[in-house]
C-alpha cells in the first residue's frame, strides 16, 4: 500500500492553543512520510491557506474560536471532497466523534493518545476510517 | 231572424264550452262589436270543480262537519276562507286535518291548485284564484273594506265558471253574498249553511237573502250535492239559433225540445227568453240540469212540466245580473264629468231631471246614478226635481232595491265619503238614505212587452243588450230613441255598441255614452210598440221575418192577385186610416194632393169620396159592419160615374183593417139619379146648394176630426206613457203604504212603552211614600202659604203634627226646637230670596240637630214652597268634642318631645305645625317657619338636586320615606339629620306630609371617623400586598440570576481550565513522549513518572471541566441530558445510575433545566459519596402541570431534619430545597438511616416569571464553553 501513495503526505494543522501547535509540528517533523504544508489559529484562516497550500490532509481542533472545527470539516468537504480531514480533540470521543465523522471526518484521535497519530494517518490516506469500534458501530447504525 | 247575425258556428255549440262571455263578467275590457257567439277563453271543461267554503264565527266547527262529510277523493280542491285576526298565527290547516283524509294546507305563496286538496287561507291576507293558481294579496287596511270570502269567490267566478262553487257556512256580518252572485252570474253552484244549524246565522243569512242561493243544507248533507253536481258533467247539447228557422229546424229534435221549453217558461211566466242570446240561456238552463243531475234537455223538459217552481227557478237564474256600485268605475267617472252636468244644464227648479234605468235588477245602478245626479245637484242654486225610473223583470229584485239595503261589502265600491253622506249604517248592512230612495222610483217593466217611458234625459241600460239577440237589439235602440228627449244620453255596457249611427253617436271613448241623433223625419220614428202582440199570440216564437212569409205564400198570393182583376177595384186600410194595400185598379179613386206625402186613406180618394168614406170608415171600426154606401156621382175618365163603396172591417192578427172596395154604376145610373124628378128643379137646386154648404162644413168637419184624432193619437201614446209612470207611482204608494203601516206599528208600540211608563211612575210614588216613612230626618213639605204638605214620621213628633194637620199652616203648630224660634220668618225668608238656610238647633232633650230649609223647586224650575229637613247630629256633635280632646293631647305629646323634631307639612310642602322639639334643633321660632316650604331646612346641594322632591315623592308614592342627610339650622350651622316623612291621605287624597327627625350628627361624625379609619386601614393592606408581590418578583428574578451567574462562572472556570491549563499540559504531555523515545535509557524511567504525573492532572483537569459545564446541557433535552449524566457517573464514578423516562417530559427554559440536572448530579454525587452503594435509579416522568423527578437509592439513608439543618455550603438538599421553591417547585425527602433513600421533586411547567427576565439572565457566554474541555 505505501507504494502506491506519494512518499510523503502534505499535512496542513488547524489548532488555535499555541503550545500544543508547537508540539504538533514537531511530531510532523518527527516523523517519516509527513510533511507540514501549513499552520492556522482558526477555522477561518485555514479556509484562505488551505486552496494554496497543496495539503493532502488536515489536522483539525474541535473547538476553534469562531468557526468551529466540524464546520470547518463539513465546508472542506464539500469544497475538496479529496482532502482529507482528522480530527484531533482533547473531548472524549462519545460526544464529538459522530459529528465529526458525519461531516466528512475521516477519523477521531483524543489528544492524549497523540502516539496513535501517526498510525491513524497512515489508516486514513490508505482510505479508511479510523475511529474507535464503539463509533464505527454508532456511525453505522445511523447510516 | 237578422242576417246579420250569421256568423256562429254551424255546429250547435258545446254547453260545456261555451265559457263565459268577456263582457258578462264586465271585469275585462270589451271587445270591439258586439260579442258573438262565445269564445272561450279558457277551456272549462278541463279543470276541476273548485269549492270555496267562506266562514267566520263559528265557522270552526261547521267546516269540520262539512270536511267530515266529504269522502276521500271528490275530485275536486277545496279552499277555505275564514276570518282570522291579522295579528295571530293561525293554526286552522292542523285543526282541520284530522277531519279528513285529504291534505289540508295553509297557503303561504303562490300554489297550483290540486284536486282532493284543501287549501286553507292564511291571517292578513286576501287569497285570490288566478288561473289555476291560489294566490295571497294583502288584506285591504280598514277593517270595513275587508271581504276575503267575496274576494276569493269573485276571483274564483271569474276562473272556474261552472266549476266553481261557493258555500257559506256559518259567521256574523255579510261576507260572500256579493261573491256568490258572481259565482251564481257565472253558472257555478251555490250552497248555503241552514241558519238554523249555524252557530252564527249572519252571513248565510245574508247568502240567502240574495234570493240566488241554490240550496240551503245543513253541513252534513251538503256532501252528497257536491257529488253529484260535480258528477253531472254536462253532455248538454244545445242548438244554435240558427235551428230555430223554418226548414232547418225540421228534424232537429232538440230544436223543438228547446222551443217547448221556451213555450213552457212563456206561459209560466208571462216572459219570452227566445230572443235572448242562446249562449247564456244554455248556461244557466245547463246549470239547472246538472243541479238536478239531468243531462238531456227532453229530461229537463219533463222536469219542467212535472214542477212549476223549476219554471221559476230558471226564470230567475236567467235574470241574474252581477251588478255593483259604479261598476267600471272609470265610465261612471266620465259619465259624472260629461253628462251629468249637460243633463242639468238649462233646467230650472220647475222642471225634472228624468232618467230610466231599464233591467235594474236589485237597484244598484240605480242608486249609482241617483247618487251622481245628487252629488251634482248640491252644487246648483237652482236645483231641478230628479226623477229615476229603475225598472225590471223580477219583482223580487225590485223589492230589494225599493228597500235599499245592501250587504257591508259595498263598501269595496263605494267610497267612504259617499257611504257616509248617501248611506246609513246599520244591523250590519248599509241602507241607503231616504233622500235618495225617494228619487229612484222601481217599477216591474218588461222591455219587450210594456210601452217605454218617455222625456227622458238619460237611459242606462247597461249590460242588458248582450243577452238579447241583435234585432230585438235594434228594435230596443229604437225604443230608447223614441223614449230619449231631444239631445238625450244614453249609457251602455262599455261591452255594447250602437250601431245605428242614424239614431244615436257616441260620444265617449269606450262608446259606452251615446247621444240621441235628431232624425229630420216629420213622422216621428215610432218604435213597433207592440211587440207584446208578438209575444201573447204567435204560437210560433221568434218573429218571422215577412220576406220569407211572403215566399211561403206564394201561390196563394198569385191567385189572390188574378182574382183581383175581376174583383172591384179595393184598398185595404188600417185602423189608423193608412193604406196598406192596393188592388190593381184602385188607382182611378185615388189622387194624390199637394203636400207631404202621405198614405192616409181620406186623403188619397178623390175628393167626391172622402166623406162618403170617412163615414163609412168610422162605422166599420166602430160599429163593426159592412156597409154600402149611396152612389156618388163623379166623373170619372171624362165620363159622369156613380160610384158606391163598401166598406168592411177585417180582424187579422189581432190588427183591425178595413177593407174598401169601390162599387161602380154607369153614368146613367148617375143621371137618373141626378134627375130622378126634373118638376122641382128648383126646390132640387136649393136642396143641392144647401146639400152642397153643408157637404164643406162637413168636410171641414171632417178635417177638424182627423186632425183631431191625430192629436188624440199622439196624446194616446203620451197617456200610454202617462200610465205607465202612474202604474210605478201606485207601486211606490204601495211601498209608502206599508212604510206606513209599519209606522203605525212603531206608534203602537210607543203607546204600549208609554203605559209603561206610567207605570213605572206609579211604582216610583210608591216608593216616594215608602221612603218618606222609612226615613229618620224630619222632613217638611210647606207650601208658598207655608201649609203643610207632606211629612215624615220623624217630623211629626218633633212639630207634633197629626195626620189631620195636612194643609194647616206651620205658624199654627208648636214646636219642639226650644232654642229656635225664627223657622217660621227663617222659611218666609228662603221663599224671598231662594238662599238654603242652615243653622244647628237643639231640642228640649238635648238633642241636636241640623235644620236646612230649601225652596221647592218643581220639575219646571218653579219656586212652589220650601222643604225643611232635619238631621240628628247628636252622636256627630259629640264625636267632634271627642276627636278636639284628642286633638289636643296630641298636640301636648308632640310638643313635649324635645329630643325630635316634629312638623307637618301641607300638600305642597309647606311646613304647616311646628313642635318645641323643632325649634330646638333647629332654631326656627313657629311662627317664622310656619307656611315656608320645607326646603329651607335642606342644604343648597340637596335643593338643588331635587332631594326634597324626591323625598316627598317617596313618602307620596311608599307610604313613608326614611332619610339621613345634613340638614341646615337657622344660624346657617349643620347637622346631620336622621329621620323619616309619612304622607298623610285624607279619604284617599293628599293631606300633607308629617316629619319626625333627630340630631344624629354625633353618631354621623364617630361614624365618619370609623370609615376612614378602615379606609387608611384597608390602602395600607393594599400597599403591603403590592409589596410583597413585587418582592416575590424580585426574588424569583434573583432566583433566576443565581443560577444564571453561577453557570457563568462554572462557564468562565470551565473554560480556563480548558483553554489554557488543559491545553498546555497536553503539550507537555506530547513534548515528554517525545523526550522519552529520544531520551536515553537511564533518563526514561524519570520522564515515565513525569508523563504519568502530567496524564493524571490532564484527567482531573477534564473531569473537572466536564462537572463544572456539562458538554451536553446547552440545547438539548432534559432526558438527553441525564442519559448523558448517567454515562458519566459510570464511567467516572463507577455508580449504576438506572434512568427511567415516562412521557416526554420538557422544560420550556434553560434555567429550568439546568437546576434540574444540577439538582439530580448533585443527589447522584450524594449517593456516590454518602450512601455507600454502586447503584442508583432516576425517574422523570412528565405529570399535568410540571415535570415530577425522583432520585432513589438502596443505601445507608439518614435523617431527614439534621440534613437539612446543617449548612453544608454544597448544594445540599436545603439547596435543593430552596431553589426549587423559587421556581414555585417542592422536593420531598424520605429517608431513614439504613433504610435507603428517596428524594422526589417536582417543578411546575408554569412560567414563574415573564420569559423576558429569564432571557435576560442567560449567560452570554455559553457558546463556546459548552463546547471545550
Amino acid at each position: 500500500m505505501t507504494e502506491a501513495r506519494p512518499r510523503v503526505t502534505c499535512v496542513f494543522i488547524v489548532e488555535d492553543h499555541p503550545a500544543v501547535r508547537k508540539m504538533l509540528l514537531q511530531f510532523i517533523r518527527r516523523t517519516d512520510g509527513l510533511a507540514l504544508c501549513g499552520e492556522a489559529d482558526s477555522a477561518e484562516a485555514a479556509l484562505e491557506q488551505i486552496p494554496a497550500s497543496g495539503a493532502q490532509l488536515v489536522l483539525v481542533d474541535v473547538s476553534l474560536p469562531g468557526m468551529d472545527g466540524i464546520e470547518l470539516i463539513r465546508i472542506l468537504h464539500e469544497r475538496y471532497p479529496h482532502l482529507l480531514s482528522l480530527v484531533l480533540s482533547g473531548h472524549d470521543e462519545s460526544v464529538y466523534a459522530v459529528p465529526a465523522l458525519r461531516a466528512g471526518a475521516r477519523g477521531y484521535v483524543m489528544k492524549g493518545e497523540i502516539l496513535e497519530l501517526v498510525e491513524a494517518i497512515r489508516h486514513v490516506c490508505n482510505g479508511g476510517i479510523y475511529a474507535s469500534h464503539d463509533v464505527r458501530a454508532k456511525l453505522d447504525r445511523l447510516g | 231572424m237578422d242576417e246579420n247575425y250569421q256568423s256562429g258556428p254551424e255546429q250547435p255549440a258545446k254547453l260545456a264550452d261555451q265559457s263565459r262571455e268577456k263582457d258578462a263578467t264586465g271585469e275585462q275590457p270589451g271587445s270591439p262589436g258586439l260579442p258573438g257567439p262565445e269564445t272561450g277563453n279558457q277551456d272549462v271543461s278541463q279543470l276541476f270543480p273548485v269549492v270555496g267554503i267562506g266562514a267566520s264565527a263559528g265557522g270552526l266547527e261547521a267546516l269540520r262537519g262539512f270536511l267530515e262529510a266529504i269522502p276521500d277523493g271528490p275530485g275536486a280542491a277545496l279552499v277555505v276562507v275564514v276570518h282570522l285576526s291579522p295579528e295571530h298565527h293561525s293554526l286552522l290547516a292542523e285543526l282541520l286535518q284530522p277531519h279528513t283524509p285529504m291534505p289540508v294546507t295553509q297557503v303561504t305563496d303562490l300554489v297550483k291548485m290540486e284536486p282532493n286538496h284543501v287549501y286553507v287561507i292564511p291571517p292578513n291576507r286576501n287569497l285570490s284564484s288566478i288561473d289555476t293558481h291560489l294566490r295571497l294579496s294583502p288584506l285591504e287596511e280598514s277593517r270595513q273594506a275587508r271581504a276575503p270570502i267575496d274576494h276569493f269567490f269573485r276571483t274564483l267566478a271569474r276562473t272556474h265558471d261552472s266549476k266553481a262553487v261557493g258555500i257559506v257556512l256559518s259567521g256574523s256580518g255579510s261576507d260572500g253574498a256579493v261573491g256568490l252572485k258572481a259565482i251564481k252570474e257565472a253558472g257555478g253552484l251555490i250552497l248555503a249553511q241552514d241558519p238554523v244549524e249555524a252557530a252564527f246565522d249572519g252571513m248565510p243569512q245574508s247568502a240567502i237573502a240574495t234570493g240566488i242561493v241554490d240550496d240551503v243544507l245543513a253541513v252534513g248533507e251538503m256532501a252528497d250535492r257536491l257529488l253529484t253536481y260535480f258528477s253531472t258533467e254536462p253532455v248538454v247539447v244545445l242548438p244554435d239559433e240558427e235551428l230555430d228557422k223554418p226548414g232547418v229546424a225540421a228534424g232537429r229534435e232538440d230544436a223543438q225540445v228547446l222551443q217547448r221549453i221556451f213555450a213552457r217558461l212563456r206561459t209560466l211566466t208571462g216572459h219570452d227568453f227566445s230572443r235572448y242570446k242562446r249562449g247564456t240561456v244554455g248556461r244557466r238552463m245547463a246549470r239547472r240540469m246538472q243541479l238536478h243531475g239531468l243531462t238531456s234537455l227532453q229530461a229537463y223538459l219533463e222536469l219542467l212540466r212535472d214542477e212549476p217552481d223549476e219554471a221559476h227557478a230558471l226564470f230567475k237564474d236567467l235574470l241574474i245580473v252581477v251588478t255593483n256600485f259604479f261598476r267600471e268605475p272609470a265610465t261612471f267617472a266620465a259619465l259624472a264629468e260629461e253628462v251629468i252636468p249637460r243633463l242639468f244644464e238649462g233646467k230650472g227648479r220647475d222642471d225634472e231631471v228624468r232618467v230610466w234605468v231599464p233591467g235594474c235588477a236589485t237597484g244598484e245602478e240605480a242608486y249609482s246614478l241617483a247618487i251622481l245626479l245628487l252629488e251634482h245637484a248640491a252644487r246648483l242654486e237652482d236645483r231641478p226635481s230628479i226623477q229615476i225610473f229603475a225598472t225590471d223583470l223580477s219583482k223580487q229584485a225590485l223589492v230589494v232595491g225599493r228597500e235599499g239595503v245592501y250587504p257591508e261589502a259595498i263598501a269595496a265600491d263605494v267610497s267612504p265619503e259617499r257611504l257616509e253622506r248617501f248611506f246609513v249604517h246599520s244591523n250590519g248592512a248599509y241602507r241607503v238614505r231616504e233622500d235618495v230612495r225617494e228619487l229612484v222610483l222601481f217599477a216591474p217593466h218588461s222591455l219587450l212587452r210594456d210601452p217605454p217611458f218617455s222625456h227622458l234625459d238619460l237611459i242606462s241600460c247597461r249590460n242588458l243588450l248582450i243577452y238579447l239577440q241583435r234585432d230585438v237589439q235594434r228594435q230596443l235602440l229604437e225604443l230608447f230613441h223614441y223614449a230619449l228627449q231631444s239631445g238625450g244620453y244614453l249609457f251602455l255596457g262599455t261591452s255594447e255598441r250602437v250601431d245605428e249611427r242614424d239614431l244615436f253617436s257616441a260620444t265617449s271613448a269606450d262608446h259606452s255614452i251615446y247621444r240621441r241623433q235628431d232624425v229630420s223625419s216629420a213622422d216621428p220614428r215610432l218604435p213597433s210598440l207592440p211587440l207584446a202582440s208578438i209575444a201573447e199570440a204567435q204560437p210560433h216564437w221568434g218573429e218571422e221575418p215577412r220576406g220569407q212569409r211572403r215566399q211561403a205564400a206564394n201561390y196563394g198570393a198569385l191567385h189572390q192577385r188574378v182574382a183581383e182583376r175581376y174583383a172591384p177595384p179595393s184598398l185595404l186600410v188600417d185602423e189608423n186610416h193608412h193604406v196598406v194595400h192596393l188592388s190593381e185598379r184602385a188607382g182611378h179613386y185615388l189622387q194624390h194632393p199637394g203636400g207631404e206625402v202621405t198614405d192616409n186613406a181620406l186623403r188619397l180618394v178623390r175628393e167626391e169620396l172622402q166623406a162618403e168614406l170617412a163615414m163609412q170608415l168610422y162605422r166599420a171600426f166602430h160599429q163593426q159592419s159592412g156597409s154600402r154606401s149611396d152612389p156618388v156621382a163623379m166623373t170619372l175618365e171624362g165620363r159622369p160615374r156613380a160610384v158606391s163603396l163598401y166598406v168592411e172591417p177585417l180582424l187579422e192578427n189581432g190588427q183591425r183593417f178595413a177593407l174598401v172596395c169601390f162599387l161602380e154604376t154607369d153614368g146613367s145610373d148617375a143621371a137618373r139619379a141626378a134627375g130622378s124628378d126634373a118638376g122641382r128643379d128648383d126646390l132640387v137646386r136649393e136642396l143641392e146648394e144647401e146639400l152642397a154648404a153643408t157637404k164643406q162644413q162637413l168636410r171641414a168637419a171632417v178635417e177638424e176630426f182627423e186632425s183631431s184624432k191625430e192629436e188624440m193619437r199622439a196624446s194616446n201614446e203620451e197617456l200610454q206613457s202617462m200610465n205607465e209612470e202612474l202604474r210605478s207611482t201606485t207601486e211606490e204608494l204601495e211601498t209608502s203604504k206599508e212604510e206606513l203601516q209599519s209606522i203605525n206599528e212603531e206608534l203602537v208600540t210607543v203607546n204600549e212603552e208609554n203605559k209603561n211608563k206610567v207605570q213605572e211612575l206609579s211604582q216610583m210614588t210608591a216608593d216616594l211614600q215608602n221612603l218618606l216613612a222609612a226615613t229618620d230626618i224630619a222632613t217638611l213639605f210647606l207650601d208658598r202659604e207655608l201649609r203643610i204638605q207632606r211629612f215624615t214620621p220623624a217630623a211629626s213628633r218633633l212639630f207634633n203634627i197629626r195626620h189631620s194637620d195636612r194643609g194647616r199652616p206651620l205658624a199654627h203648630l208648636t214646636h219642639k226646637l226650644v232654642s229656635y224660634d225664627g223657622l217660621i220668618d227663617d222659611a218666609e225668608r228662603v221663599l224671598r230670596t231662594l238662599a238654603p238656610v242652615e243653622q244647628e238647633v237643639a231640642d228640649g232633650d238635648a238633642l241636636r240637630y241640623f235644620l236646612g230649609i230649601r225652596p221647592y223647586r218643581t220639575a219646571d224650575d218653579r219656586i212652589d214652597g220650601v222643604v225643611i229637613t232635619l238631621v240628628d247630629i247628636t252622636s256627630l256633635h259629640e264625636a267632634e268634642r271627642a276627636l278636639a280632646r284628642s286633638r289636643e293631647r296630641y298636640r301636648l305629646l308632640v310638643d313635649s318631645a324635645q329630643e325630635y323634631a316634629m312638623f307637618t307639612m301641607d300638600s305642597a310642602g309647606h311646613i304647616d305645625s311646628w313642635n318645641t322639639g323643632a325649634r330646638r334643633i333647629l332654631g326656627y321660632e313657629e311662627d317664622e317657619i310656619l307656611g315656608q316650604p320645607a326646603a329651607v331646612i335642606f342644604t343648597p346641594e340637596d335643593r338643588e338636586s331635587g332631594a326634597v322632591e324626591r323625598e316627598l315623592r317617596i313618602a307620596r308614592q311608599e307610604g313613608q320615606a326614611i332619610n339621613e342627610r345634613w340638614h341646615i339650622r337657622q344660624d346657617g350651622s349643620r347637622f346631620w339629620g336622621s329621620g323619616v316623612v309619612t304622607s298623610l291621605w285624607d279619604d284617599g287624597e293628599l293631606g300633607g306630609y308629617a316629619k319626625v327627625m333627630r340630631d344624629n350628627t354625633t353618631r354621623k361624625e364617630a361614624e365618619e371617623a370609623l370609615r376612614e379609619s378602615e379606609e387608611r386601614y384597608r390602602t395600607l393592606a393594599e400597599m403591603l400586598e403590592d409589596r410583597v408581590e413585587e418582592r416575590t418578583v424580585q426574588v424569583r428574578q434573583l432566583a433566576s440570576e443565581l443560577v444564571a451567574s453561577e453557570q457563568r462562572v462554572r462557564h468562565r472556570i470551565a473554560r480556563t481550565l480548558h483553554d489554557d491549563l488543559q491545553q498546555m499540559l497536553y503539550a507537555a504531555e506530547m513534548q515528554l513522549q517525545f523526550l522519552r523515545e529520544d531520551a536515553a535509557r537511564e533518563v526514561q524511567d524519570g520522564l515515565e513518572e513525569v508523563l504519568e504525573l502530567v496524564t493524571g492532572s490532564l484527567g482531573v483537569t477534564r473531569q473537572l471541566t466536564v462537572e463544572l459545564s456539562p458538554p451536553v446541557l446547552k440545547g438539548e433535552g432534559l432526558p438527553e441530558a441525564l442519559a448523558w449524566l448517567a454515562n458519566y457517573m459510570r464511567e467516572v464514578y463507577g455508580l449504576e445510575v438506572l434512568l427511567e423516562v415516562t412521557g416526554d417530559p420538557q422544560m420550556d427554559y434553560e434555567e429550568q433545566r439546568i437546576l434540574l440536572f444540577q439538582i439530580v448530579r448533585e443527589l447522584l454525587f450524594n449517593v456516590v459519596k454518602h450512601a455507600g452503594v454502586r447503584q442508583a435509579r432516576v425517574t422523570l416522568r412528565e405529570a399535568e402541570d410540571g415535570i415530577v423527578l425522583a432520585v432513589s437509592d438502596e443505601g445507608k439513608g439518614f435523617g431527614v431534619p439534621a440534613v437539612l439543618a446543617e449548612d453544608n455550603g454544597g448544594f445540599g438538599l436545603y439547596n435543593v430545597r430552596e431553589r426549587l421553591r423559587l421556581f414555585g417547585g417542592a422536593v420531598d425527602i424520605d429517608s431513614k438511616p439504613g433504610d435507603g433513600t428517596r428524594v422526589s421533586l417536582f417543578l411546575p411547567r408554569v412560567t414563574p416569571d415573564p420569559p423576558e427576565q429569564l432571557g435576560r439572565a442567560d449567560p452570554p457566554a455559553g457558546k463556546s464553553a459548552a463546547h471545550e474541555e
